[in-house]
């Protein structure tokens, strides 16, 4: 962008080609009123409230939608331009119905301030008193009409960021109106409840419906509740969305996206309002078992017994008799110090994050092409989905599971006119957007892939001989046969994928829970064979289930690696247990989702505020275990059947760190205080650990973090900073190496 | 005595909350009784409004009993202030617009939940509803305004002084307020 030079106030200024004279002003400091803008958002021009004399015409301009242009001379200041915008503020107040003291936005309102500081104490208009009707039909998110100034800023990002376009106009001048779906109540329309509209709404026109007067007795109440932020990062997800806690009297009031963080700046249902559903009751005093019933006690009688008990099966049955579980959806300072605990306290090797088996089978299918030792990360990131020209998503519904990346493919899709197929027995949240949507039969999408390969190779060459020669049986016919999707479909498939330039594949559950690394591999050999893998990744995107799904499988809590993503080596192996002063039992192949309740004594289960998938089973499985510890933030099934409960604090009562699928690792900051009683994990797992022989202690969370940079270099300058994301690779890493054996590929039968 | 300027004030369609806040001036209630004649007032008590140098009118104008007693007040002040939100923008009072007279009525004394047979009062010295609530400044000059719902004590000791140096009041910064 060239230099230009333009004049504002009579000052001159420099300014860069493709700017707008808004923008040049704001990085000046100048000042310019505005209503309907917001950076990021497209600018339209619709409050008037921005506009600037501009030298050579009369006509005002709105500075938010003119382009800054060499020699420009501007004023953004005079008599007649506020005169003008007093008069645009009246007309707006006077037009619908704002009645401050009533309203949840008081105190927070960008109309209000306004009209503080053009000073406005009376309207020159008459008062047109419209009847509008609130719209409360959402379970989160209520429109009150009568506070819209049509800014269009709900509209914008609606259809800008997150790609739903629910939101719009309907009828013209005096009658227009932000419209659901063209009249629908919210409630019943299209929405994805993900609280964008709300979040960019400058009035309390679009407000949260279970929240909006406490926040607005944080904001007018006085500097004693006054709302701050607590810069922190979503707990729901492994996205990792940057967000702003907002706190008032030691209370999360509102969870905004944090829009300055440089991601997509959107939240979703989960992550804004779900996160906020502090529902359950609450565990605060460590539980012991008698009988029927579990009694309240101390800590220190509770991890006594922990440790005595555990003691016991150690001796009676041996360490492999214990495993421990935890959630993903914790720290990785916490996972970390679990799996130490675990390995180095009681001496079992059986240790496993809820949705190890999903890493697991990722990881075992990159190695199978790149080899055993490597331990770089492979994927892109979800910011990469913002390049992609089709996006392939298999066995996943990122519109249920993880919508911030469906609005990331809605972008695509709805702006760029990106392609999109989506391959999954079951219709799915973006079935209805695809360009083409194929149902192959359950369990036979390595076929469906292998026939796409095949049809690539065939029209482009690429693979080598022994990989194509096994591609050679995946005809149209054979695979149509086996799939149930047509010849038809499978070459519409096939030469999409060939056609495109930058295709993302996204895979979910649906995959990994067929447990077959196969799959995975043919996807990156597909990108290969394509041509699109870079130096450091397949252009393929995982969905994990948790905020540190990533971090647990990063920092050892796995029954085959040490923290790092080591194998276990005898030199590996040594050098954590000089670190931790006890000897490292063997890997394991204890699995999180499989385990034998008989061969299995003991089981540690840290779930925090997660909740597990099919609870009620799981709570059967552990009710014929000898010994059962749960350390949990609520009561649930799972609870209720153990024989030791220790309290847990919330996301929002703890500080630690998450690592997210694309290896960023990002903080979570405490917000509020925890209740009496509820001691931070790692400070429990400490605590245990001291119990079970393990030395030394940590004063803070930072010192755990301090331990993990030490013995994983890689994390050491991502946790002090905050910046890097962890990989694992390096320089001369090169994912364009692997070896494409076909064998690999091959199933026994079937071509799976 | 007859040298002090004299102020009145007024409720209309108001809570009496403008009025609260002026008693909020506590000890300078003392300070403007020494400046000014504080003439008809709810906290007088004297209820025929003569002719003032200020009339401060709380509430906005929702019967025809509101509007005799603006129009009278307009007539006998020389400055007439448009005193809280009600006065200034309608607001509150302003809210059963959107409803039919009707309506309003039928909730405000028969389906009111703590009466037991409720009955439309009707008569003719009671006076009638207006079609549409409006503040102050929908039927007469107003010159000058305080918003605030209530204004605080503050904002109004800043009115009452400049009113007093002979300056129509200008609240800006933390003195006005909408809420």
């Amino acid at each position: 962008m060239s230099d230009i030079t333009m004049t504002i106030d009579g000052r001159e200024v420099r300014a860069k080609q493709g700017q707008t004279v808004l923008e040049v002003c704001r990085e000046h400091g100048i000042y310019l009123p505005t209503l309907c803008h917001w950076p990021g958002l497209s600018n339209v021009g619709a409050c008037r409230l921005c506009v600037v004399e501009v030298e050579g015409t009369n006509k005002l301009g709105t500075s938010c939608t003119m382009p800054a242009a060499d020699g420009l001379k501007i004023r953004t200041q005079s008599e007649a331009l506020t005169a003008r915008r007093k008069m645009t503020l009246e007309l707006l107040f006077s037009e619908r119905n704002h009645f401050c003291p009533v309203c949840p936005e008081s105190g927070a309102c960008e109309l209000q301030d306004l009209g503080y500081r053009f000073g406005i104490d009376s309207i020159r208009y008459p008062y047109l008193f419209p009847a509008l009707s609130l719209d409360v039909s959402h379970d989160y998110i209520a429109m009150e009409p009568s506070r819209c100034v049509l800014c269009q800023r709900c509209v914008r990002i609606c259809s800008e960021r997150v790609g739903v376009s629910t939101l719009d106009f309907r009828e013209r001048g005096i009658q227009q109106m932000i419209s659901p779906d063209m009249g629908l109540p919210l409630g019943e329309s299209s929405c994805v409840s993900c609280g964008a509209c709300m979040q960019v709404c400058p009035t309390g026109a679009i407000f949260a419906k279970k929240t909006a007067y406490l926040e607005r007795a944080a904001t007018a109440g006085g500097p004693q509740s006054a709302m701050r932020p607590v810069a922190s990062t979503c707990a729901g997800c492994s996205l990792g969305c940057r967000t702003l806690v907002q706190v008032s009297n030691d209370r999360v009031v509102r969870i905004d996206a944090d829009m300055e963080a440089g991601d997509a700046g959107i939240l979703c249902r989960k992550g804004r309002f779900m996160q906020m559903e502090f529902a359950g009751e609450r565990i605060t005093q460590p539980l012991v078992r008698e009988g029927d019933t579990l009694k309240p006690t101390d800590w220190d009688t509770a991890l006594a017994t922990v440790a005595d008990r555990l003691g016991k099966i150690v001796r009676e049955r041996g360490a492999s008799a214990v495993a421990g579980i935890a959630s993903p959806a914790l720290t990785n300072e916490v996972l970390y110090l679990f799996q130490k605990v675990m390995r180095a306290g009681v001496g079992t090797g059986n240790i496993d994050a809820i949705d190890g088996r999903d890493l697991r089978v990722s990881r075992a299918a990159t190695e199978g092409l790149l080899g055993p030792d490597v331990r770089a990360k492979v994927e892109v990131r979800l910011a990469d989905l913002d390049e992609a020209d089709l996006f392939v998503v298999i066995g996943a519904d990122p519109t249920r599971t993880h919508p911030v990346a469906a609005a990331a493919i809605r972008r695509g899709v709805y702006h760029r006119r990106a392609k999109l197929i989506v391959i999954n027995p079951r219709k799915t949240g973006l079935t209805d957007l695809a360009d083409l949507a194929v149902q192959p039969k359950r369990g036979t999408d390595g076929t469906l892939l292998n026939g796409v390969m095949r049809a690539l190779v065939e029209a482009k060459g690429g693979a080598p001989a022994a990989l194509t020669a096994m591609l050679m049986q995946y005809t149209p016919e054979a695979v149509a046969a086996e799939t149930g999707v047509s010849t038809d479909e499978l070459q519409q498939l096939a030469e999409a994928y060939t056609a495109a330039r930058h295709p993302v594949l996204i895979y979910g559950r649906g995959i990994t829970k067929q447990n077959d690394p196969r799959l995975i591999a043919t996807m990156q050999a597909l990108t290969l064979v394509a041509g699109h893998a870079t130096a450091t990744s397949f252009p393929i995107l995982g969905l994990r289930r948790s905020a540190s799904s990533t971090g647990a499988f990063d920092l050892g809590v796995d029954p085959t690696r040490l923290p790092g993503r080591l194998r276990f080596t005898p030199a590996e192996a040594n050098r954590f247990a000089s670190a931790w002063g006890k000897p490292v039992p063997e890997p394991t192949s204890f699995n999180a989702n499989e385990f034998d309740p008989k061969a299995i004594g003991a089981l540690y289960l840290l779930i925090g505020d997660d909740t597990l998938p099919q609870e009620e089973e799981m709570a059967e499985r552990l009710a014929e275990l000898e010994f059962v510890v749960v350390q949990a933030t609520y009561r649930t099934p799972l609870t209720e059947v153990a024989d030791v409960v220790l309290p847990a604090p919330t996301w929002a009562e703890q500080s630690g760190t998450f690592t997210g699928i694309d290896g960023q690792v990002r903080p979570l900051r405490q917000a509020v205080t925890p209740p009496e009683g509820v001691r931070m994990p790692w400070d429990v797992l400490c605590s245990l650990g001291n119990a079970l022989g393990l030395k030394g202690s940590y004063a803070n969370v930072a010192e755990v973090a301090h331990e993990i940079g030490r013995l994983v270099p890689e994390y050491a300058e991502a946790l002090a900073t905050g910046e890097r994301a962890v990989h694992f690779r390096d320089a001369s890493f090169d994912v364009r190496r692997s070896e494409l054996r076909a064998p690999d590929y091959l199933a026994e039968s079937g071509g799976r | 005595m007859s040298d002090k300027p004299k102020i009145a004030t007024v409720w209309l369609g108001g809570c009496s909350g403008c009025h609260m806040s002026l008693l909020d001036l506590d000890e300078g209630l003392l300070d403007l009784a020494k400046a000014a004649t504080i003439t008809a007032s709810p906290i007088t008590d004297i209820k025929e409004p003569p002719e003032v140098d200020v009339c401060l009118v709380e509430g906005a104008v929702c019967n025809t009993d509101n509007l005799e007693v603006l129009r009278k007040c307009r007539e006998r002040a020389k400055i007439l202030v448009a005193f809280g939100d009600c006065a200034c923008f309608g607001n509150i009072p302003a809210m059963r617009n959107f409803i039919s007279l009707e309506e309003t009525l039928q909730r405000g004394y028969v389906d009111t939940e703590s009466t037991a047979s409720g009955e439309v009062p009707r008569g003719e010295e009671l006076p009638a509803l207006l079609e549409k609530v409006q503040p102050i400044s929908y039927y007469v000059k107003v010159d000058a305004s305080l918003p605030g719902c209530p204004p605080s004590a503050e904002a109004i000791l800043f009115a009452v002084k400049e009113l007093l140096s002979g300056r129509l009041p200008k609240p800006e910064g933390e003195l006005l307020r909408y809420d």
